[in-house]
């Protein structure tokens, strides 16, 4: 095979296209955090161990054996721009009942699976607390 | 031709560096909401135990604050967990076992002097007082009673059923009365130490419960951390302490949601400038219902009049402000909340008022009945009365008056 | 194929698969976590100098699947392994036929393919599309990677004697 062992001009070439490649991604990634209210952060044990986005439809799948802490199999679904905990254990499944969330600023607790879904960023509503406790009287 | 392709991928290199940092330079100086929560801690056994048996969160405007002092709350409000757990064992950095709530439990009638840290004599003093002042509305020597009822009690409302009237009876004569609760809970202020002595009357074991005081005093603990910050302490999403000016470009005033028990209707905002103490306690943060023999249903919660041994039905929710000490407000709330005469919750309020030199306004919203419909009658101060009104209210909310 | 060719391509691919095997022990974190030095590439690349197309071809995929036998076996891994190993043999390919780049160009975009056809069997295994921004930092280590594959191979040949084919 005949191949140069001297660096010419189409090596340049490719690192080049390489390189926009680079500055193309690194572009789209400050677009797109930008807008990073649309960035969840899934905590288990109060780290974030999995990022998801309200815009890209995803169901994120926790077992057992890979987070010991949870009391069984746990789904985390974004869909349609919201997210719920899908399918998950605790005393009354209290944790999916809060069903979908979509507001940034959110977060859906599930203390029993020490598992926290926080939608980032922050939407001024006005409000900057409110208690829990859902008001569930109808 | 070398030094040119190495040149290239410096440059490459650097324009990536240096982008990554603009990003971290420009979150300084923006107006951000952070909220931390506290994590799980371990007992003596291993056992991981959410701390207060809720959420405990720290929220900060800006990425520098929240990491100076997140550590640091983090520290104090385990801390205080450890000591105020009625339920699980802990120890300390030297492998000794401490000496908290369950600690001084376990050595009821036993006439031990336990000598516990600072923080829980404190509050085990600040119970005392309270009990004293809300004419024994607040009572710390509950944890048998409350055990009859905790299991029942659930976010979303099930049906269940009372305790046994025997069994809340015997729980009842395990609870001491204002007048004879400093020779039960024996406090030694030099050397901070607690004997729990028998209570007459009382067959098996009385239990210390500090869950009604516990989240507030901690939490007021934590502002002496940030000092004044501009934050938000929440202590399990019914407690908040507010320190410093909101820095929200918006508005500088913190502004408060206050709700009403019905799905989606809140009652409006409370928008106050500066440092504060919020309170709110609902019959449906933790409920059961029961279905009466004639078919209607009574909802039962988990604010236990400690006379009665069951939980009354005067009032939705009611909601404190204070200027502050946390810990007297949340005892306060459990207080009135089984109160239904005005004129005691009058004296009540001013006594505690002078006491801790607090200035404390209060909202209580009862529910009636009007053409078989629920509504909202509000009572409140006038500083509550202030309070920006939602304009949903008005399908809900019947009258609104002011308390005197 | 001579016997001696088959014997050079056998201890050349021997000596492809041990490297791999330092680099899983040794796990010099260059650049990012999960990005390789790439020695066993280098070892290709002597193939394809010395071997030519069709004999560089099935290196890769060879060193892989002996790989996979011998210690790393046939679990997730090795689909990503297979998929990064593959795209970049055929960009090698394509590269090294189709443009005038010398032994460092064809390095560099084979480090490059590697890292991003990895990253593609991730995104299609675990549904996510976490994984793009990996794809920048893969990217650049694969520009540098490359690069000191070239440098190590072409002084290499400079050393060694003339092998004919």
């Amino acid at each position: 095979m005949d191949i140069s062992l001297k660096k010419n001009k189409t090596d340049l070439f490719i690192v080049i296209i390489a390189t926009l490649v680079v500055v193309f991604f690194v572009v789209i990634n400050l677009f797109y955090s930008n807008s990073n209210d649309n960035i969840i952060s899934v905590y288990y044990n109060n780290n974030v161990i999995h990022t998801m986005y309200l815009n890209i439809d995803e169901e994120y799948i926790m077992e057992k054996e890979s987070f010991p802490l949870l009391l069984d199999k746990m789904v985390i679904e974004v869909k349609d721009g919201r997210v719920r905990i899908k399918e998950e254990e605790s005393p009354k499944h209290y944790c999916s009942i809060m069903g979908y969330q979509s507001q940034k600023g959110t977060s859906i607790i599930c203390a029993p699976n020490s598992v926290m879904v926080v939608i980032e960023g922050y939407e001024d509503t006005g409000i900057d607390w409110t208690p829990g406790g859902v008001a569930n009287d109808n | 031709m070398n030094k040119k392709v190495s040149n290239f991928i410096i440059i490459i290199i650097m324009s990536f560096v240096i982008s990554s940092c603009s990003n971290v330079s420009s979150s300084n100086s923006e107006y951000q909401v952070i909220e931390k929560y506290v994590p799980n801690a371990i007992s003596e056994e291993g056992v991981v135990v959410t701390p207060f048996n809720t959420t405990i969160s720290l929220t900060m405007f800006n990425s520098k604050d929240i990491n100076e002092y997140f550590p640091l709350f983090e520290k104090e409000i385990l801390k205080l967990h450890k000591y105020f757990d009625r339920y699980n064992y802990y120890i300390d950095e030297n492998g000794k076992r401490i000496n908290n709530l369950k600690v001084i439990n376990d050595s009821y009638g036993k006439n031990e002097e336990i000598i516990v840290d600072n923080e829980l004599y404190d509050l085990l003093s600040l119970s005392l007082e309270m009990t004293r002042l809300t004419n024994g509305y607040f009572n710390p020597t509950l944890g048998r009673l409350i055990d009859l009822w905790s299991d029942k009690f659930f976010i979303i409302p099930t049906e269940n059923s009372d305790p046994e009237s025997t069994l809340i009876e015997e729980a009842l004569k395990c609870s001491v009365n204002k007048e004879n609760i400093n020779d039960v809970i024996v406090l030694d202020p030099i050397k901070k130490s607690v004997i729990f002595n028998k209570i007459e009357n009382c067959n098996g074991n009385a239990i210390i419960s500090l869950g009604a005081i516990a989240k507030g005093y901690a939490i007021e603990k934590a502002k002496n951390i940030v000092e004044n910050v501009p934050s938000l302490i929440d202590g399990g999403r019914s407690s908040l302490v507010a320190t410093g000016i909101n820095p929200n470009p918006a508005r500088d005033t913190w502004n408060l949601g206050v709700l009403t028990p019905y799905t989606a209707i809140n009652l409006g905002v409370l928008s106050i400038k500066g440092e504060l103490t919020f309170s709110t306690s609902g019959d449906y943060e933790k409920c059961f219902y029961i279905t009466n023999p004639d078919g209607s249903l009574t909802i039962r919660h988990h604010i236990l009049n400690p006379n009665t041994g069951y939980s009354e039905n005067y009032y939705r929710s009611i909601s404190l402000l204070s200027n502050g000490n946390a810990g007297v407000i949340d005892a306060l709330s459990t207080a009135l909340f089984n109160i239904n005469d005005f004129s005691l919750v009058n004296e009540i309020i001013k006594n505690v008022e002078d006491f801790y030199y607090l200035d404390i306004e209060v909202l209580f919203e009862k529910e009636i009945i009007i053409d078989d419909k629920k509504r909202i009658n509000v009572v409140a101060n006038q500083k509550f009365w202030n309070l920006m009104l939602d304009d949903s209210i008005s399908s809900v909310v019947n009258k609104i008056d002011i308390l005197e | 194929m001579t016997t001696k060719m088959m014997v050079r391509y056998g201890f050349l691919l021997a000596l492809s698969v041990i490297l791999s095997y330092v680099e899983y022990l040794v796990e010099i974190p260059i650049l990012f976590p999960g990005a390789k030095l790439g020695l066993a590439n280098a070892v290709g690349l002597i193939v394809l100098y010395y071997f030519g197309i069709k004999y560089f071809s099935m290196f890769g995929i060879l060193r892989v699947l002996l790989s996979a036998i011998l210690w790393t076996g046939f679990g997730i891994n090795f689909f990503i392994s297979i998929s990064g190993t593959l795209l970049a043999t055929i960009m090698t390919i394509l590269v090294a036929k189709y443009t005038k780049a010398s032994i460092y160009g064809i390095s560099i975009s084979g480090a490059i393919l590697h890292g991003l056809g990895q990253v593609i069997m991730v995104a299609i295994l675990y549904q996510t599309l976490y994984m793009l921004t990996y794809v920048v930092f893969l990217i650049i280590s694969g520009i540098i990677t490359g690069y000191l594959m070239a440098l190590i191979v072409a002084s290499l040949i400079c050393r060694m004697p003339k092998i004919v084919n």
